[in-house]
């Protein structure tokens, strides 16, 4: 049974956007509330994905994941097997991607979080963990809310970037936005033009029940 | 200035293309216009030597675009402003006949491509086909059969070879025949079927090759034509008659293409 290549950008951007998550909300704190060093550099290089064409991206992925590449040798002398061609380049490029719009968002949320919320839980004898999972991420939930759906939004249609790490192997690494490409090519109009609006409603769906969820009263 | 750059941006975003060769902000549809040939990808080595040889001849100017055949047979069908088409096998260009957007009376067969095995350098070829299912050869890359000539053709030879079940997990599918040279050149391949037309030359520099037997798929038979809103239509004939002349079929040899077997216009 082979996976509907919608079902896999599904799965793709869902794992990408959780990685995001985890990479880059300490990653936005980081840069919102500390003097880091080369904290210039830093936003430079999170943002950089933004706005370099996918291509090169992907050619700069390919380098380092390739088999070839540093990341892709360490990964086969740990015995974790190859990485392009696979579901897991697929996954790492629609992160890479798409966590610049996480970082940006969540960053400008935690700037809106008044440092005396925490400035009086740490001398209520709270540890930073607990003030960070209580207090700042709750106040600048709708910062990082946003991030998600920008974050979410852009892995699920990723597509200069996957098609060179991944190709396009059915059921494998063949995503929507590739696979509307494919239908496209071959000149299967129908076909694109369905993928298309179901990966578009798809889109726009998750941009909406976040907006939704992100507006209702308690937030 | 702006309505320039628009115009090129527009261009550019028709053809799919980045940058725009027009400084001097010639209009697409002025006689001194460049033609514009929009040709398959396995077409490289050949026409960039073929297109030069053409310009001192006769003093014309010709744009060159490449891309996969599938991806240039789409612009076309939307308007984009080329004068001639060369295509990498029959179908798609004798779609675009049927859609009324290539001149039918143009149709013109000018080369059959060839397949050929290659390896990264360092790589030992195999012998025989059958030896692709060898544990060695963990990636198998070939262009994406569901449209590039040299896929389909790619996936005929498996098929006659009798191991296409057998090695269908490790095939890895590139956009067009370039792409799936890349795969190879950047050694992310253990073995690939690409054009053999782009292993000539500076192509094939650090790879390993061979011509696979033509018997095993069917001719990539490649055909041409004239699109039908070309403003340039005794340009683009002459272009296509000197492409099949003894001089561009020379030409077309030297980088692998065999002649078309049905003749001329």
């Amino acid at each position: 049974m082979e996976v509907h290549p919608l079902a896999l950008s599904f799965q793709v951007a869902l794992v990408a956007t959780a990685l995001s998550l985890v990479v880059g909300l300490p990653l936005a704190w980081l840069l919102a509330r500390r003097a880091l060093p080369g904290r210039d550099l830093i936003t430079v290089l999170v943002l950089l994905p933004m706005v370099l064409p996918p291509t090169v991206l992907g050619y700069y992925l390919l380098l380092l994941i390739g088999r070839g590449g540093p990341v892709g040798q360490a990964a086969e002398t740990l015995g974790l097997g190859r990485i392009v061609f696979t579901p897991t380049a697929a996954v790492i490029a629609a992160f890479v991607a798409s966590v610049p719009f996480l970082v940006r968002a969540a960053q400008s949320g935690f700037e809106r979080v008044d440092p005396a919320f925490e400035e009086a839980a740490r001398t209520l004898g709270r540890g930073e963990l607990s003030i960070w999972f209580t207090i700042t991420i709750p106040l600048a939930w709708r910062g990082i809310l946003a991030g998600v759906a920008l974050t979410f939004a852009r892995a699920i249609g990723e597509f200069g970037a996957t098609v060179m790490v991944a190709g396009s192997i059915p059921g494998r690494t063949r995503t929507g936005s590739v696979a509307i490409y494919d239908a496209v090519q071959a000149g299967r109009m129908s076909e694109a033009n369905l993928l298309a609006v179901l990966l578009t409603l798809t889109a726009a769906g998750t941009l909406y029940l976040l907006t939704r969820v992100g507006r209702a009263p308690g937030w | 200035m702006i309505r320039q750059l628009a115009r090129c941006a527009l261009v550019g975003l028709a053809l799919g293309t980045l940058g725009c060769a027009d400084e001097g902000g010639e209009e697409r549809d002025s006689p001194a216009a460049p033609l514009l040939v929009l040709a398959a990808a396995d077409l490289q080595g050949a026409f960039e030597e073929l297109v030069p040889a053409w310009e001192r001849q006769t003093g014309d100017r010709v744009e060159l675009v490449l891309g996969s055949t599938g991806n240039l047979a789409a612009q076309i069908r939307h308007g984009a402003p080329a004068d001639l088409f060369f295509a990498a096998n029959e179908q798609f260009l004798d779609d675009l006949i049927e859609a009324g957007t290539i001149d039918p009376t143009s149709r013109t067969p000018y080369a059959v491509g060839r397949l050929a095995l290659a390896v990264p350098a360092g790589g030992a070829l195999p012998d025989a086909l059958p030896e692709l299912t060898e544990a060695r050869f963990q990636i198998i890359a070939i262009a994406n059969p569901d449209h590039a000539p040299y896929g389909m053709a790619a996936r005929e030879v498996l098929r006659n070879m009798g191991i296409a079940e057998s090695v269908s997990d490790r095939l890895v599918l590139g956009e067009n025949i370039a792409h799936t040279l890349q795969f190879l050149r950047t050694g992310n391949a253990d073995i690939g079927i690409v054009a053999f037309s782009l292993l000539r030359g500076a192509g094939g520099q650090s790879l390993e090759f061979r011509v696979i037997d033509s018997s095993l798929h069917t001719p990539l038979l490649q055909v041409a034509g004239m699109v039908v809103r070309s403003l340039h239509p005794d340009r683009a004939r002459h272009f296509l008659e000197f492409v099949v002349s003894p001089d561009g079929q020379a030409i077309l040899g030297r980088h692998g293409f065999e002649p078309p077997v049905t003749g001329g216009p």
